[in-house]
């Protein structure tokens, strides 16, 4: 839920990164933070177990500059991947206005993907949206590595209309990363005017 | 709901801003709490006041609207309707959240200075006045004037 503050003259926008377990989710985040300077943004907040994986959410806040004289926050979250935490992460998804769906490109994990992307789709309509109406963006991830699905068979899998954008990354070396931020806060920008 | 509310679902002028600043001034007088935030469950700030400024209410709003969405999830999980008080003792500092209406939390930063007894009974007070204020919000923003966002603005953002 976008809040559009007159009196701060400030938008605020929630951005969630979702995808299935080890897709890359948090390392999204972390490479943002490393890449932006850090009077544009806030700290990294993780909420993780022990061996690092993600137990609640990660949450990063960042300031974009000013647009019609407001300023424009996003606050990007991560959720939980493993299907243990599906509670959770319907909660993360409450007042969401922008999504970024990490494909694990691993022909191994393929099967995970879509089964996941199927899985959001339904818990976002849980939580009272429709996936068709919400600004959404692909990272297809992890392109470094051997045995990868390719691009064209994982648009056949996942974006069969082509109606999403998408981008190879590399999030571990901070690949596509930005590019991937870019493009959802573009669509989110878009809806926010388009009314 | 249609797009647009979907996405925009709150808009506050400077006027509904000062009335929240009002109501969470008068609280915080009675009360005697450092800081009394106004969230929304997703985590984002729509007003405060107080004097605890050396806390950073970005994150602890994120924090705590999770920590909220959770307590209510185990609720429902044992059969309650909710939880209706959700209070984090520590040594000094203290944090109660209540929930005002739907979307929108009012969290409480409190020391020894008052008690969660004076603190409960005002927010109490306060959260009626200030669901009254949501409420308005919510009716005048079926008319909000359109604005362009140009992306071109933000851009530089992005170059690494």
């Amino acid at each position: 839920m976008a809040v559009l503050n007159y009196a701060a003259r400030e938008i605020t926008c929630k951005i969630v990164y979702c995808g299935p377990g080890l897709s890359g989710k948090t390392v999204n985040l972390q490479q943002i933070y490393k890449m932006v300077s850090p009077d544009r943004r806030g700290e990294l907040v993780s909420l993780a177990t022990e061996t690092e994986r993600t137990l609640f959410f990660d949450f990063l806040p960042l300031d974009l500059g000013t647009v019609q004289g407001f300023k424009l926050r996003f606050q990007l979250y991560t959720t939980p991947g493993q299907a243990l935490y599906e509670a959770s992460r319907k909660l993360i998804l409450r007042g969401v206005d922008g999504l970024v769906f990490v494909v694990d490109s691993q022909r191994s994990r393929l099967d995970e993907d879509v089964r996941i992307f199927e899985a959001l789709k339904k818990e976002l309509a849980a939580v009272g949206y429709d996936f068709n109406s919400l600004p959404f963006v692909f990272q297809y991830n992890k392109r470094d590595l051997p045995d990868i699905v390719s691009v064209e068979e994982l648009n056949e899998k996942l974006n069969p209309d082509g109606k999403y954008k998408y981008f190879e990354a590399v999030a571990i070396e901070g690949k596509g990363v930005m590019e991937t931020l870019k493009a959802i806060s573009q669509e989110v920008l878009l809806k926010l005017t388009r009314g | 709901m249609d797009e647009r509310e979907q996405i925009l679902s709150l808009v506050i002028s400077l006027e509904d801003q000062e009335e929240i600043e009002r109501y969470l001034g008068q609280f915080l007088a009675e009360s005697k709490a450092k800081a009394a935030l106004l969230i929304d469950k997703s985590g984002t700030v729509i007003g405060g006041r107080g004097t605890a400024s050396q806390f950073d209410f970005v994150t602890i709003s994120a924090l705590a609207a999770g920590a909220f969405s959770a307590t209510q999830e185990l609720a429902k999980l044992l059969g309650e309707e909710e939880f209706s008080l959700i209070f984090h003792q520590g040594k000094r500092n203290h944090l109660h959240i209540s929930h005002i209406e739907r979307q929108v939390l009012l969290l409480v930063i409190f020391d020894d200075s008052t008690t969660l007894g004076m603190v409960r009974l005002f927010a109490q007070k306060a959260c009626e006045n200030l669901a009254k204020i949501i409420k308005k919000i919510r009716e005048k923003q079926k008319d909000i004037p359109k604005a362009e966002f140009n992306f071109s603005d933000i851009e530089d953002f992005f170059k690494k």
